[in-house]
């Protein structure tokens, strides 16, 4: 008899009597379990070198849970027909990824939630490179991970070692076991992903919920799809148990960067930069039909159905052929501060208008500090459109954390010869928009966010498509309603020329700005509409970009 | 025996009492230099019954002087003479060493009076004089910053400041206001202790750009008075290198003033109807109401008159100019005779991130028009200011101008102009409905990169003859297209230099240029200068092709960059000034 937590990882190992030469290539072992309720799970098992296989699950449900091998070498008995018991005893911590499980797609499609129905706020970091020895295990992971903690985020990005911007078996990419692959991508590295472990583990303790990104997109030319599926299944087997959410694979149709000067690579820069036309057709077919067939592998393989995705240049939903194997839609703006802010909101509206009805995220933002031209402005921006347009939460990310710069030694080139800057990791931690994001999400938190809905007829004049730096607004109706007003708006506002309509009558509110850069409040107005529902946006206190709210008063009220 | 271009003062008492001596007496003092110039130098009332001459020269040799007392029967003040002997300066304050500025032949850019090319990097300290800004320690701590930076001009208001009705206790120094109520007669204590900021500046070879004031002081003060103000600023500063702003945001009323609501409502509405919503804040004749026009028309003349007057008292002839503000957005179109200024600056009006393209719009436009004078953004976006503008916007706003043909540039940082103190910020402006800019303290705001970064660039500009520079963009094609609206027409390279001897170009991040038009007979060398650290990577000989043209490698990072052609064995930086 085993015994477990509920939600918490319980791991057994089974080593086989008979020696196999190529054991990761020549065995596949899988434990089919069956839940209390008597649901079956196919639980993939993971090679962890010589000749055995380890085997990590979880359960939401608490109880007795029985389980049986199977192996692909039937006549292997030490592997195959193995069965045993597992009981889960109630979790009484406070994790939240632990306490409410894993994640799902919330009933209205637009947010996400765990699998006790509480809501999910996605506010990720981005660690492409997380998992890379330059971060070191454990005090520096540590220490980032209790920064991103304090300051609100609920994920983090990062890739399974197989990484943007270096060519394969770049040295950068290592970890304390070197690859996660040999060089000719034969068999995978236990010992890799050994170190790996300690790192997603510690996320998963920390609150921090992974969202393990494969592989960068271009590695389907170095490896192939069949290896890309191993990949995958080892992925699954390793860090399913956990609370995660699948990323197949990071600009999953980018050529490799040297690929440059070939006609789609000159084609792929040129078109990337015109993403919001939503026009992707010219898009090799070949290659999105791989990874239709990789995304529709990684759903029939993962006994937990952990939300999946795709992170592309542009939207995730026109990365594959069959958009429903997308269940969040990633969103990827080009990068370059000031002059995509326009673009980066008409990305999201678009996605939430036209795309299918699933959560929508900003999934790779304009870093902050990235070519020095992404400051916490941009990044309040990014946010508060996004989330106010109808994104189900947000991305942040900092130059410097994302390749893991070291104050030692900045990560350097990449392959099309140029750096992206030098601000070590432990420095990029410390920009303020991190700060700013993070008391964002704890605003919207004292709301049933996952209620709300774009609602930019609230406040005129509005953010449109001729000029993205008017305000937004989104809410629930007769309960509350927040509005994000832009530096350039705040002119506006101040010369009593913004108005809140249609306010419902007889309804009072309690209006309030607030400072995303301070977490403060500040002293709040009532507010009601006139005989038409209409009352003028309150004056903002200083000249900068705002967030105003207002919450139905119900002393008043009554 | 002062030493050349350094300021010698003499005092001047009566024992005949004034009931109102500021206003009773006034008191020049004639000076005929070793040439045999005669200059009538204002003479200031330090208080009670003293008067006070301050006199400088460039001239090695002995000056001969006599006072000229309007009460002529006052001998203690009338007929006294005297002569001082100047002798000559060999230390390394650049301001003493090449004397004050003029405008150089050809109009284009400001010179100190021996010839030598002054490169205007200035810093906005608009309310750099009051207390809150703590004499010495905050002062010179800002100071010595700026020197190290670069800088080589501050910008500061004698007293009369905006975003504060008068006597404000925000704008108070040590000795309280400039002026006594009403306006009656003038506080010699307020300058007293304005004075050790002013010496102290020049001594660390920052030049003064005074603001008289703002210039809506024409309103509560009246023309008379400000000349008052203008011969008395003359008096205590003009022995100083110093130029001389008449007024800041000349035309523009109070902020309670009720047409600086029809002002700033026309201002907004030429926004919003523009696409994209960039900002077109330039108000030309029409776009106001026609009382408003009619006060504006007014209040030019009454400034014209001014600075005409200021030209005529101030014996040195020290450059002048004046600070636009919601007459159009050139010191040119601030007066009604654009012949009575000297340097020609623009301002930035809204400030917020939509305005710098326009801005950059009007610079790299408007600066070649005739006639030719030193012209320059006067006020830039703040840095900061908003929580917008970072560093790269004022890259793009320092190296947009130069290359353009401005002789200079203006920074400012958001917490500096108005001395926000960590204690106590600013507070509320009353402008714009009683909001307030920015809480950024002066100690912090003096640290945003952007004050390095231009100050990089001048150092980068001064290995050349930048004063011989001519905007050239059709030595740049821009490679590949970028689709971002609504920024996409205005964030592009700049390329300046000398033909044949010279090439800088300015990339923003992302672009890519080739250089065409090489000359058949230059050799040039080729570097990437980092104009966030300063670095150089070495490029090596430029090989252009057959047509001329040269595509430089990539550079090592992905930022802005410029590139330096420089002709192998080139004399363009051997008169530079380092």
């Amino acid at each position: 008899m085993l015994y477990a937590i509920q939600s918490c990882v319980a791991e057994w190992a089974y080593s086989s009597g008979k020696a196999y030469s190529d054991p990761f290539n020549e065995v596949e072992l899988d434990v089919l379990i069956t839940q209390p309720d008597g649901t079956e799970q196919i639980v993939p098992a993971f090679w962890a070198g010589d000749q055995t296989w380890r085997v990590r699950y979880s359960s939401t449900q608490t109880g007795t849970h029985q389980y049986r091998t199977v192996c692909s070498d039937a006549g292997n008995s030490s592997l195959h027909g193995q069965t045993g018991t597992l009981e889960v005893t109630p979790y009484e911590g406070s994790n939240p990824l632990l306490k409410h499980g894993p994640l799902r797609i919330a009933g209205s499609g637009r947010t996400l939630e765990h699998v006790d129905g509480t809501p999910f706020f996605w506010l990720a970091d981005t660690w492409w490179m997380g998992l890379c020895k330059r971060l070191r295990w454990p005090e520096d992971v540590q220490e980032l991970a209790a920064d991103r903690a304090a300051k609100g985020f609920s994920v983090i990005q990062i890739i399974a070692g197989l990484y943007p911007d270096m060519e394969p078996f770049d040295e950068r990419g290592a970890n304390e076991a070197g690859f996660p692959w040999d060089r000719e991508f034969t068999r995978i590295n236990p010992a890799y992903f050994d170190h790996a472990d300690l790192r997603i583990a510690h996320l998963v303790r920390a609150g921090l919920l992974p969202c393990i990104v494969g592989l960068w997109g271009f590695f389907i030319d170095f490896a192939g799809p069949e290896v890309v599926k191993k990949h995958w299944r080892y992925l699954i087997a390793r860090y399913g148990a956990y609370p995660v959410v699948w990323c197949t694979a990071g600009e999953a149709l980018m050529p490799y960067y040297l690929a440059e000067d070939t006609a789609e690579f000159q084609q792929w820069r040129t078109e990337v930069q015109l993403v919001t036309t939503a026009d992707m057709t010219w898009l090799p077919a070949e290659k999105r039909a791989i990874w239709t067939e990789i995304m529709r592998m990684v759903k029939a393989t993962d006994p937990y159905g952990h939300p999946q995705t795709i992170h592309p240049n542009g939207f995730a939903h026109l990365t594959v052929d069959d958009p429903s194997l997308v269940e969040i839609n990633m969103l990827h703006p080009a990068h370059l501060g000031y002059q995509t802010m326009t673009d980066m909101a008409h990305l999201v509206v678009s996605a939430v208008e036209e795309g299918p009805r699933i959560p929508v995220l900003v999934a790779e933002v304009n870093y902050e500090g990235e070519m020095e031209m992404s400051h916490p402005d941009t990044q309040r921006f990014f946010f508060w459109t996004a989330v106010l347009s109808g994104a189900g939460g947000h991305t942040y990310g900092a130059m410097g954390i994302w390749q893991m710069n070291t104050p030692e030694k900045p990560y350097g080139p990449s392959p099309h010869g140029a750096s992206y800057g030098n601000r070590p990791w432990n420095e990029a931690a410390q920009l303020p928009g991190s700060t700013h994001v993070g008391n964002s999400k704890r605003l919207l938190q004292r709301y049933a966010w996952w209620e709300f809905e774009p609602h930019p007829e609230w406040v005129e004049p509005h953010t449109t498509v001729e000029n993205r730096f008017m305000p937004y607004a989104a809410g629930i109706p007769g309960k509350v309603r927040i509005f994000y007003l832009p530096g350039p708006s705040i002119r506006y506002v101040n010369r009593g020329e913004v108005a809140i309509t249609g306010l419902e009558a007889g309804v009072v509110y309690r209006g309030f700005y607030y400072d995303v850069q301070s977490g403060q409040e500040h002293e709040s107005v009532p507010l009601r509409g006139d005989a038409q529902g209409n009352c003028k946006m309150p004056k903002a206190p200083i000249l900068w970009d705002w967030v105003f709210v207002m919450e139905r008063n119900d002393e008043k009220d009554s | 025996m002062p030493l050349q271009n350094h300021v010698v003062e003499w005092t001047y008492s009566t024992s005949k009492l004034y009931g109102d001596p500021f206003n009773e007496v006034t008191l020049d003092v004639i000076v005929t230099d070793p040439d045999g110039y005669e200059l009538t130098v204002p003479a200031f009332w330090r208080g009670q019954h003293s008067w006070s001459v301050r006199y400088a020269s460039s001239k090695i040799g002995p000056h001969h002087y006599r006072t000229r007392c309007s009460d002529a029967a006052n001998d203690d003040l009338q007929g006294q003479e005297g002569r001082i002997d100047v002798r000559p300066y060999d230390g390394d304050n650049p301001l003493m060493r090449h004397g004050p500025l003029r405008v150089a032949h050809g109009g284009r850019y400001l010179e100190h009076i021996d010839g030598t090319p002054f490169f205007w990097l200035g810093d906005t300290w608009w309310m750099g004089l009051v207390k809150r800004l703590p004499w010495p320690e905050g002062f010179k701590r800002l100071g010595q910053d700026r020197v190290k930076k670069g800088f080589s001009v501050i910008q500061l208001v004698a007293g009369l400041y905006p975003d504060m009705p008068p006597f404000d206790p925000r704008g108070a120094n040590e000795a309280g206001f400039p002026w006594g109520e009403e306006f009656h007669r003038i506080n010699p204590a307020f300058f007293d202790m304005a004075d050790l900021r002013i010496e102290w500046l020049v001594q660390n070879g920052l030049l003064p750009s005074i603001v008289g004031c703002w210039g809506y002081y024409m309103d509560f003060a009246g023309e008379e008075k400000l000349k008052q103000h203008w011969r008395y600023l003359v008096a205590r500063y003009g022995a100083y290198p110093v130029v001389w702003d008449a007024a800041g945001e000349a035309l523009m009323p109070h902020y309670s003033h009720p047409h600086w609501e029809d002002i700033y409502a026309a201002a907004l509405r030429e926004r919003s109807e523009d696409e994209g919503g960039v900002a077109k804040t330039r108000l030309r004749r029409g776009d106001l109401p026609a009382r408003v026009q009619r006060r504006q028309d007014k209040v030019r003349s009454a400034w014209t008159r001014v600075v005409r007057y200021l030209r005529e008292i101030d014996p040195y002839r020290h450059p002048v100019t004046i600070h636009p503000g919601t007459g159009g957005i050139w010191s040119y179109d601030h007066v009604d005779d654009p012949a009575v200024i000297d340097i020609d600056i623009t301002q930035c009006g809204l400030h917020d991130i939509l305005t710098f393209p326009q801005i950059l719009e009007e610079v790299s436009s408007q600066v070649p028009r005739r006639p030719r004078m030193p012209r320059f953004v006067g006020e830039s976006c703040y840095e900061g200011e908003g929580g917008w503008n970072w560093e790269n916007v004022q890259r793009l706003m320092f190296w947009g101008s130069v290359l353009s043909g401005a002789s200079g540039h203006t920074y400012g940082a958001s917490g500096i102009w108005q001395v926000n103190t960590r204690e106590e910020p600013y507070g509320q402006s009353p402008r714009l409905y009683g909001e307030s800019f920015d809480e950024d303290p002066w100690d912090e705001a003096m640290h945003f990169a952007g004050s390095r970064q231009v100050g990089l660039g001048r150092r980068l500009l001064e290995r050349f003859r930048w004063w011989q520079f001519d905007p050239a963009p059709h030595w740049i094609a821009q490679r590949g297209e970028h689709h971002f609206k609504p920024l996409q027409d205005y964030i592009r390279p700049f390329a300046a230099g000398i033909a044949g001897e010279v090439r800088v170009i300015f990339i923003p991040v992302r672009y890519l240029v080739t250089v065409e038009e090489i000359e058949a007979d230059a050799a040039y060398r080729a570097y990437y200068f980092d104009p966030r650290q300063g670095r150089e990577y070495d490029i090596g000989a430029v090989i252009p092709n057959d047509e001329g043209a040269w595509q430089p490698p990539k550079p090592p990072i992905i930022q802005d960059w410029v590139l330096v052609l420089e002709r192998e064995n080139s004399s363009a930086g051997a008169a530079a000034i380092h």
